[in-house]
């Protein structure tokens, strides 16, 4: 599903936020990012979506190598993956219910379906009673819970999700993994950066442990390894 | 931790069933979803401009105020070239030149010049009018006006001529410029007349003039294509935050740009429909005062408003224009992102 090879990011001038990065991911697969601030998580993720290109080597996602694909090959990946972005980037001026169903409003679904399934989002992350509210009346967690949704409601072959939980309490943090492990179980590719070990010590699921920009290690099992 | 672990997965494990049965319910139906009619599409498009429209409406009114003087601007130009040109209906059956003498011509130069021009192969008949004639006949001219002529009678300026009938099947041009070559015409007569050839004049003007419009039209657009285009540039750098995440949702270039677009041809269009307001405005002020004056329906001898044809020939253009203008003002500021 994603094949990194010997990938190399600079920021100019000269920050190099990942440095030599080697990792291959099955479909199927649920992968956790880990590493300090700083360490190129975020990176990574916007290497797979094509919001940057590699320096150098080779980022292959679904089998295409996004260094030689155009926009429009770009756009429809992106429409086919979902992604929770670490800043959420909700559209201010929009429903919480028209931002939860974007994905299917680009696929050009029509409303009064869109409206149905966006609810029934709404209802699994407990916010069906903000649907018509606008995100900046939301809290940081609300907010969060809304892009987790807005990335699962077209059923994505891949799910990147950055920080997912960043801003959530104990209770709702388990609750959204509960929700990223049923995309997961139910198929979809979840890749999900975090500084939270505490979660990743408890799902005990594959883990890619950046620092500096370098992979310091791949373990299929972490809490085997402490 | 580790002892705890298991315990806290079964748990786990238990709300992620739930979840999932929720989760694939949900995508369950989303398979083989309908897509959007044309009636849908054009819902949410209106729905979007209206929005847009909302999240600024002074930047919105703005444009359209400057869209619609420049509108305004084309429609009245159009209103006066087109009764303008449809004005000069000259006669083009009246075959008739005529040779004014000069000032103090003797009678018996006056019928030297008579002689020769009856002998011309062209000549059906040649006449004399003289100064009292003119002025008669400029009265009966100007008609209510004719105080003006009283004015005149009492020292007539108006020179003496020879009216020229011309055979049926002449070329009144060619005529006309046989005569000039006369030595007599040469040496008694000042000027030789003929009505064709002040239409002729009038029309190159009248050509000109027009040619001036289209011109200004131009102009005119350009400058409306200009307001277009930068409203919509302002507009998509507004929600430039909302245009990255469509572009990172997966949305295309067209997607994004379309309700710019379209909030682009509303302006040109709305803009339009005031100008050819504000021209039937300035038509129903204007058109008994032209009726009644003698001057202004010389040139405006019919009054009218704009054809069917020009209206709807202006709405889409200014269509055209403004989808255009913002296409290209806003396709690469969203590619670049
Ligand atoms: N757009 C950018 N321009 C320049 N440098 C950048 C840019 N984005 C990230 N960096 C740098 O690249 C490095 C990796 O950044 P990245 O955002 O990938 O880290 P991260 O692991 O996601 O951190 P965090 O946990 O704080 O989100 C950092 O040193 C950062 O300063
Ligand atoms: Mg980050």
């Amino acid at each position: 599903m994603i094949h990194f090879r010997n990938v190399i990011k600079r920021y100019p001038p000269k920050e190099v936020a990942l440095d030599g990065v080697d990792i291959r991911i099955a479909e199927g697969e649920f992968v956790f990012v880990a590493g300090a601030s700083g360490a190129g998580k975020s990176t990574l993720l916007r290497l797979i979506y094509g919001k940057e290109r590699a320096s150098t080597g080779e980022v292959v996602v679904a089998g295409r190598n996004l260094a030689t694909g155009d926009a429009a090959h770009i756009a429809a990946l992106r429409r086919s993956i979902g992604i929770v972005f670490q800043d959420y980037r909700l559209l201010t001026r929009r429903s919480v219910l028209e931002n939860v169903t974007l994905a299917l409003e680009l696929q050009g679904i029509p409303m009064a379906v869109r409206r149905r399934l966006g609810m029934e989002m709404l209802e699994l992350i407990g916010l069906s009673e903000r649907a018509d509210a606008l995100p900046p009346a939301l809290s940081g967690g609300e907010q969060q819970r809304v892009a987790v949704a807005r990335a699962l409601i077209h059923r994505p072959k891949l799910l990147l999700a950055d920080e997912p939980t960043g801003n959530l309490d104990v209770k709702m943090t388990k609750a959204i993994f509960d929700l990223l492990l049923a995309a997961h179980s139910a198929g979809v590719t979840v890749l999900a950066a975090t500084h939270n070990l505490s979660i990743i010590e408890e799902l005990n699921l594959r883990t890619i442990v950046l620092d500096k920009g370098k992979v310091l290690g791949d373990f299929a099992r972490p809490s085997r390894v402490e | 931790m580790a002892e705890s672990a298991p315990a806290v997965r079964e748990l786990i494990r238990s709300v992620e069933q739930d979840m999932r049965n929720a989760l694939t319910s949900l995508w369950g139906q989303s398979t083989n979803l309908p897509s959007m009619t044309l009636l849908g599409k054009g819902e949410a498009a209106v729905a979007q401009l209206w929005r847009s429209i909302r999240s600024a409406p002074f930047t919105f009114l703005a444009t359209l105020c400057t869209v619609s003087l420049t509108f305004s601007l084309v429609a009245v130009f159009f209103l006066l070239t087109s009764n303008l040109s449809s004005s000069i209906v000259v006669s083009q059956q009246s075959l008739r030149i005529r040779v004014f003498l000069k000032d103090g011509a003797s009678e018996s130069e006056m019928k030297q010049l008579q002689a020769v021009l009856e002998q011309q192969s062209f000549t059906e008949s040649a006449r004399f009018i003289s100064a009292d004639a003119a002025l008669d006949e400029f009265e009966v001219m100007l008609g209510s006006h004719s105080a003006f002529a009283d004015g005149l009678s009492r020292d007539n300026p108006l020179p003496q001529s020879i009216e020229l009938t011309l055979r049926e099947g002449t070329d009144i041009r060619q005529a006309a410029a046989q005569i000039e070559t006369l030595d007599d015409v040469d040496a008694f007569s000042q000027f030789v007349f003929y009505p064709q050839q002040s239409a002729q004049r009038l029309e190159e003007l009248l050509a000109l003039f027009q040619q001036g419009v289209l011109f200004a039209t131009f102009g005119l657009l350009a400058v409306a294509a200009l307001l277009v285009g930068s409203a919509s540039k302002l507009a998509i750098y507004a929600h430039r935050d909302e245009v990255e995440i469509l572009k990172l949702m997966g949305a295309s270039v067209r997607r994004i740009v379309t309700p710019y677009m379209l909030e682009g041809v509303v302006q040109g269009l709305l803009g339009a429909m005031v100008g050819c307001g504000v021209a039937y405005l300035i038509y129903m002020l204007c058109a008994d005062s032209v009726a009644q004056s003698s001057m202004l329906s010389l040139l405006f001898p019919s009054f009218h408003y704009l054809s069917v044809f020009t209206v709807v020939a202006l709405l889409l253009v200014a269509a055209a224009v403004s989808a255009l203008a913002s296409l290209f003002s806003v396709r690469g500021l969203v590619r670049e992102q």
